[in-house]
């Protein structure tokens, strides 16, 4: 009695090891259909005035933050370092603490 | 059991362990979101005027350069009188003077919201509404954003003198206050020059 393999129907774990191959190909057929979005005025304005106004906004927005985290940050270290070099000078005492203003 | 392990903490720290101004802390952090606030609506304005053929467009009228100018000074005269009131509350007995100080920067302070509101009306006047064009828009967005920020401090500054006057204003609470203020005086100087020069 012959034993052929083809004959016989897909086990579970062939159907596991095809799903890949088939994602693959349902993926490539999807974008290989896709149509270009052109969502981003950067991709399709072709004006040089309006991408550089683009990558002028897109520094300052991206760096704005940080450098106000890094004040921030280095506000709270001077704040600490204040407090641990002791008591303020009687002249600039009014400055800091929550003491009322005389 | 831990309510006596805080009890011994607390009466063990030297009395000068490090201590953060909560308030003025709270003042900078939300600075640091009305900076984006207005960084945000900058970019938006930027990026607007670089697609616009003409800018500002045509039939629509020019914005007063010169008289924004001169009432920039007077903003930024009223950030340096809050800031010698700041100095003078720092030194002994020197509230009165704060507080005259302050009242001069209220008084600043007032006066170029007033010319604001003025431009505002000969501007509408003339025909630049938010619905005429971008440029209109835009204008007031900013401008009204920073003149709501302005009216807000300056109800701040006022509170401040109130509490001054009665001689319960604490320093922490005073220094949060001109922070505040400082932050609508420092933002003006490139609102002015993006929208009204650039």
């Amino acid at each position: 009695m012959s034993t052929d393999d083809h004959s016989r129907p897909a086990s579970r774990d062939d159907r596991r090891r095809r799903r890949p191959a088939l994602l693959a190909t349902i993926a490539l057929t999807v974008l290989g259909r896709a149509a270009p979005a052109l969502a981003c005025p950067v991709c399709f304005a072709a004006d040089e005035r309006a991408r550089a106004s683009y990558l002028d906004t897109a520094v300052l927005l991206s760096i704005l933050p940080l450098a106000l985290f890094a004040g921030l940050a280095l506000w709270l270290w001077r704040e600490l370092d204040r407090g641990r070099s002791g008591p303020a000078e009687p002249e600039v005492a009014g400055l800091s603490g929550d003491r009322t203003i005389r | 059991m831990s309510s006596s392990a805080t009890t011994i903490v607390a009466a063990t720290r030297p009395p000068s362990a490090p201590r953060i101004r909560t308030a003025v802390a709270g003042m900078l952090i939300f600075v640091g979101t009305e900076i984006m606030f207005f960084a945000g609506l900058v970019s938006a304005f930027v990026i607007a005027r670089s697609h616009a053929r003409g800018w500002p467009p045509p039939g629509q009228p020019r914005l007063p350069v010169v008289a924004t100018a001169l009432n920039t000074l007077v903003l930024l005269a009223s950030g340096a009188a809050l800031a010698s009131a700041g100095r003078a509350a720092a030194t002994v007995f020197g509230r009165r003077r704060a507080l005259r100080r302050l009242t001069g920067a209220v008084l600043l302070g007032a006066i170029f919201v007033a010319v604001q509101g003025l431009e505002w009306t000969r501007l509408l006047a003339f025909g630049l509404t938010m619905r005429s064009s971008q440029y209109g828009s835009f204008f007031y967005l900013i401008v009204g954003a920073h003149a709501a920020h302005a009216l807000a401090a300056i109800s701040t500054l006022l509170w401040a003198r109130q509490r001054l006057a009665r001689g319960d204003l604490t320093a922490d609470a005073f220094t949060a206050t001109r922070v505040f203020w400082y932050f609508v005086v420092g933002v003006w100087p490139v609102l002015y020059t993006v929208v009204y020069l650039a």
